[in-house]
């Protein structure tokens, strides 16, 4: 029969290297296994599947491209339209999608937590990780297709690009976990956060750039991560001509702030929730 | 904050088998859930020296809305277990069939705590956690339990159940839970008698 030994199953005071890397590799199976498991549950095997994964945030890209090349408006100068509306609206469907539903998570899978290496960190990062992923794929298949259809060019830093997506990417996982926390700890933040996800859209930087606006509206945006991500990311795309602004620095260490943070309150969820 | 479990001081070693009796809101399951690491003690230790497993029982462990079979795959992942192997065992153990390609939350109690107990011994834990899990399983397959349990005679358990028939029928030292202490009894009956006598 197979061997289920792992650190796990026997508890003593003193941790060795050895230890470390052991539970490391528990943590890795068990994230690998709940996404699998997430995968299953929201995409079942009808129809087409798991590529509704990448086709759902494909369709809004996709129609927020075509109202925004149709209706004019938001893109100025340099920039392609098509550029500008996928580059913005996959960074607000990551945000919108990371928050929301990570934030319930750990609801769905709350009888999972009686295995004792399922810990409440690894729901809510594989959520996380796996809406990051859904996003990114139709970020890249998109960005492939528009510029197969001539609508806008390979990025002129494809570098930048990835890292500014992967930046953009720890910031909304890191507020999805944190979300977690508000929405265990009160069932207001259940019906606030559509209205909140709504009102945060000008933060996020999507609908222009900031050299756009008045100095003083500037200034404000720059507080919000998502504006310097986005802003990066365009940078990347589009080139130094488009005059982006932002700060790779302001942005780490908020990104580190914030997932310090979270971990502490996810700690926290442990005591408010009992297993059921 | 009111204490559920004070001064608990209890050994289990390989091949025990224990019941844990007690009346509702005894702090049976709370006891369970110290000994399966789902909860912390407020204080003192638990130190373990056998894998141990989940509490059987009939929720909790599983994901409702993914069918036996999902489950079965999703367990034997985070256990680091080959889920084939697993597959088999299980479908031969618990003969749920078909049944086994419906979502878990369709399940009746006895089919869960079916899968559960097969799933237990398909990972092959040194000890076992019931908290009621067995109580529901029709005589066949407790029968079927028994005779897997008998030929793995180092398997410890803690079980918890409310029925006396699959406590005489799986343990053989029982344990009285009563107002936060834990009494051992060197006798079944001895053990009996003072439960009836707890309010």
């Amino acid at each position: 029969m197979p061997n289920t030994q792992n650190p796990l199953h026997t508890r003593t005071n003193t941790m060795s290297l050895k230890d470390l890397w052991q539970c490391l590799c528990v943590q890795i199976r068990v994230i690998k296994a709940l996404v699998l498991r997430e995968m299953i549950t929201r995409f079942g095997r009808h129809n087409i599947g798991f590529l509704w994964m990448f086709v759902e945030p494909m369709m809004f890209s996709i129609g927020i491209t075509i109202l925004w090349t149709y209706m004019g408006g938001h893109a100025k100068g340099t920039i392609p339209v098509a550029g500008f509306a996928l580059t913005g609206y996959s960074a607000i469907v990551a945000w919108r999608n990371c928050v929301g539903r990570t934030s319930n998570s750990i609801k769905a899978n709350k009888a999972l937590l009686y295995h004792r290496m399922v810990t409440i960190f690894d729901i809510a990062i594989s959520r996380g990780l796996l809406e990051f992923a859904a996003v990114t794929v139709s970020f890249l298949v998109l960005s492939i297709l528009f510029t197969e259809l001539g609508l806008m060019h390979l990025p002129s830093d494809p570098l930048q690009v990835v890292i500014g997506w992967i930046l953009l990417g720890w910031f909304v996982i890191a507020a999805g976990l944190i979300a977690v926390y508000l929405d265990e700890r009160s069932e207001i933040f259940e019906r606030v956060w559509h209205v909140a996800m709504y009102l945060t859209l000008p933060f996020t930087g999507a609908f222009t750039m900031v050299s756009w606006l008045p100095e003083a509206a500037q200034t404000i945006l720059l507080y919000s991560p998502m504006v310097n991500a986005v802003e990066m990311l365009r940078e990347g795309y589009f080139g130094v001509g488009i005059n982006a602004k932002y700060s790779i620095s302001y942005l780490v260490t908020c990104n580190i702030v914030l997932t310090g943070a979270a971990l502490l309150l996810l700690q926290r969820v442990k005591k408010i929730i009992t297993a059921d | 904050m009111l204490p559920v479990l004070k001064g608990i001081d209890l050994t289990v070693t390989p091949g025990q088998k224990v019941a844990i009796l007690g009346r509702n809101g005894a702090g049976k399951s709370t006891l369970i859930r110290l000994i399966g690491g789902l909860e912390k003690a407020d204080s003192g230790d638990i130190q373990s020296y056998m894998s141990i497993s989940w509490p059987l029982g009939y929720s909790g462990g599983m994901q409702g809305s993914l069918t036996g079979l999902d489950n079965i795959y999703f367990l034997s992942r985070i256990y680091g277990v080959n889920p084939s192997m697993v597959k088999d065992y299980v479908s031969d153990f618990t003969e749920l069939g078909t049944f086994l390609l419906e979502p878990v939350k369709t399940y009746s109690a006895g089919m869960r705590g079916r899968l559960a107990f097969a799933l237990s011994m398909a990972f092959d834990f040194d000890c076992l956690l019931i908290d009621e899990g067995l109580s529901a399983g029709d005589s066949r397959f407790t029968q079927r339990c028994r005779d897997a349990l008998n030929q793995k005679k180092e398997k410890a358990i803690v079980m918890v159940s409310h029925s006396q028939a699959s406590i005489k029928e799986f343990c053989d030292q029982a344990y009285v839970l009563h107002q936060g202490q834990l009494h051992p009894f060197a006798s079944m009956d001895a053990a009996y008698q003072f439960y009836g006598n707890c309010h």
